[in-house]
């Protein structure tokens, strides 16, 4: 184990996750765990000594939609209408937020089943007995909402529980429950076997699912309860371990909402630029209104880069949802993701052409509009970098935004 | 170790677009807001000489062809590479610039990709493939 001011890092060969989650938890400690092998990678967050996040980077990750059908709390269908939905409006509520609205599960539950995906995730990844790990102290989680927190000594609970249980099962299923599975094409010898209804249901899903995540999300049970059902039809030769269908990148539906591609820095280069030229209060006004209208037209080119398009009233619903569709009783005029630069700019050189009697009102409404606008601009950048997969580079692009929004501040407004 | 670039610019935006994006691709890096902090802290051997300074011209105290020039003067810089980030792009700018000691001239707003591009190609290193999400520490 080596330790410097800022990292901690080694083998998890000498050093398991569970001797590693204990310490975080006993020293209070604030920051990110990577887990790394050649092709997987795994990310912890902690705040105080608890546990926060929990990720792995694989196409056949846990999510919350594998969760919630396998604890019963929504249907495919549902989870289907919500990504439905997300992916036209991808500065949207998240699935969970979703369902909630649309009162399929509770509040509570969806803190539950977020849990339960943490708990999960981290006590697969505590099977992996080689690798290393690396903790980068400091490091936050960018949450959206009410981050969760979960005690270090239930985590480890669990672990260790799950670890007693899967020793049995790896040898059957060696990429735990991301092992392809499939039918056996030649008559399995030995005694006869009865199915019962449980295990017919996994028998029937096999062809169609193949993974026991999948399979276990496909019958809406949890997939340990599948995984030990699967083992049997394994040892008995009616079912075969293929070669895992699991690669390192993001689930299918997280990757069409990904902003990976999102050129945020060029965005804030070019916005930085253009407000060094805008010396009036006018000028910068019509400048902040362009701004958003950039952003929109990068998360347009975003999104047809992923496959979906971008719905035409994207930026009135977050304009909506934030409360910024007008300035003094002035409605922020909106076409199609854009704010109508000509009637906005004919709005602010009426006011600020106005005679000297009228010029209080027209401070006031610059402070106003350039108040809404900023919060327009951070808000769609806030729903952007909520769709960037690696929790490091949000809080890094947040940081970089931040600074670019201090500058506008170091402006002078008009007296 | 990774090849080590100081980021000279009085806006605060541009060295946090040039720390992080040159840090995400392996590279080490030191940024300052103006010349003369850059100047001291090279001097004083706070830092080690580096392989390459991102240079903005329109600094506050020294413009950035000053600093260039008092570094070029300077035989332990001979093989630092010198490009100049300018919101100007008139040929006598870029004249002046290669006057200086710059090795390139690179006109505000840019791609950080263009600039990454820029400094390894200056710097003679090899085009990487992206990094793989599993390598980021991609959680979702």
């Amino acid at each position: 184990m080596v330790t410097e001011a800022k990292t901690l890092r080694g083998s998890l060969k000498e050093f398991g996750l569970v001797e590693i989650l204990q310490m975080m938890g006993l020293g209070n400690m604030t920051g990110a765990l990577h887990l790394h092998l050649p092709d997987r990678t795994g990310i912890i967050y902690f705040h105080e000594g608890a546990l926060v996040t929990c990720s792995e980077l694989t196409t056949e990750a846990l999510t919350l939609g594998h969760v919630l059908q396998q604890l019963r709390m929504a249907t495919a269908e549902q989870l289907d209408q919500a990504y439905s939905l997300q992916t036209q409006d991808p500065l949207g509520k998240r699935i969970g937020e979703l369902l909630v609205e649309w009162r399929i599960i509770s509040r509570e539950q969806l803190r539950d089943a977020l849990k339960t995906q943490v708990l999960w995730t981290i006590r697969e990844l505590a099977q992996w007995r080689e690798g290393t790990y690396e903790f980068l102290p400091g490091h936050h989680f960018v949450a959206e909402g009410q981050p969760l927190r979960i005690d270090v000594t239930r985590v480890v609970m669990e672990v260790l529980r799950y670890t007693q249980e899967w020793d049995e099962l790896q040898s059957f299923l060696p990429d735990g429950m991301s092992t392809h599975l499939g039918m056996t094409s030649e008559i399995p010898q030995g005694p006869a076997f009865r199915f019962d209804q449980p295990t017919w249901q996994i028998i029937t899903q096999i062809n169609k699912r193949h993974t026991i995540r999948r399979i276990a999300s496909a019958i809406r049970r949890p997939e340990l309860d599948v995984a030990r059902q699967a083992v049997p039809l394994i040892e008995h030769g009616l079912l075969r371990v293929k070669k895992s269908g699991s690669k390192p990148g993001l689930p299918q539906h997280a990757q069409r909402l990904s902003m990976e591609s999102f050129d945020l820095f060029s965005l804030l280069s070019k916005i930085e630029q253009e407000w060094l030229s805008r010396r009036t209060p006018e000028t910068q006004l019509i400048a902040f209104a362009q701004f958003i209208n950039w952003t929109m037209d990068n998360l347009s080119e975003t999104c047809e880069q992923n496959g979906i398009s971008l719905a035409p009233d994207t930026l009135e619903k977050l304009l909506v949802r934030e409360q910024l569709t007008e300035i003094d009783g002035y409605p922020l005029p909106l076409y199609q993701n854009h704010i109508v630069m000509e009637e906005f700019s004919q709005h602010c050189r009426q006011l600020f052409g106005a005679r000297h009697a009228e010029v209080t009102e027209a401070v006031q409404f610059y402070h106003h509009a350039s108040d809404v606008l900023q919060r327009a601009l951070r808000a769609a950048f806030q729903a952007i970098n909520a769709r960037i997969a690696s929790p490091i580079e949000r809080m890094q692009n947040q940081e970089t935004w931040e600074a670019l929004f201090m500058g506008f501040q170091g402006e002078q407004p008009p007296e | 170790m990774g090849n080590f670039v100081v980021v000279i610019d009085d806006s605060l935006t541009v060295r946090k677009i040039m720390e992080v994006s040159l840090r995400r691709e392996g590279f080490e890096v030191i940024s300052f807001p103006d010349g003369l902090q850059a100047i001291d802290a090279l001097n004083r051997n706070e830092i080690t000489v580096p392989d390459l300074i991102l240079l903005d011209v329109g600094l506050p105290k020294m413009d950035g062809y000053q600093v260039a020039r008092t570094l070029k003067q300077k035989n332990r810089f001979g093989n630092t590479v010198i490009i100049m980030l300018s919101g100007r792009d008139g040929v006598f700018d870029k004249i002046k610039g290669r006057l200086a000691g710059a090795k390139e001239y690179i006109t505000k707003p840019f791609k950080p990709i263009e600039v990454i591009a820029a400094v390894r190609a200056n710097l003679g290193i090899q085009e990487q493939a992206v990094p793989s999400q599993a390598a980021r520490g991609y959680s979702y």
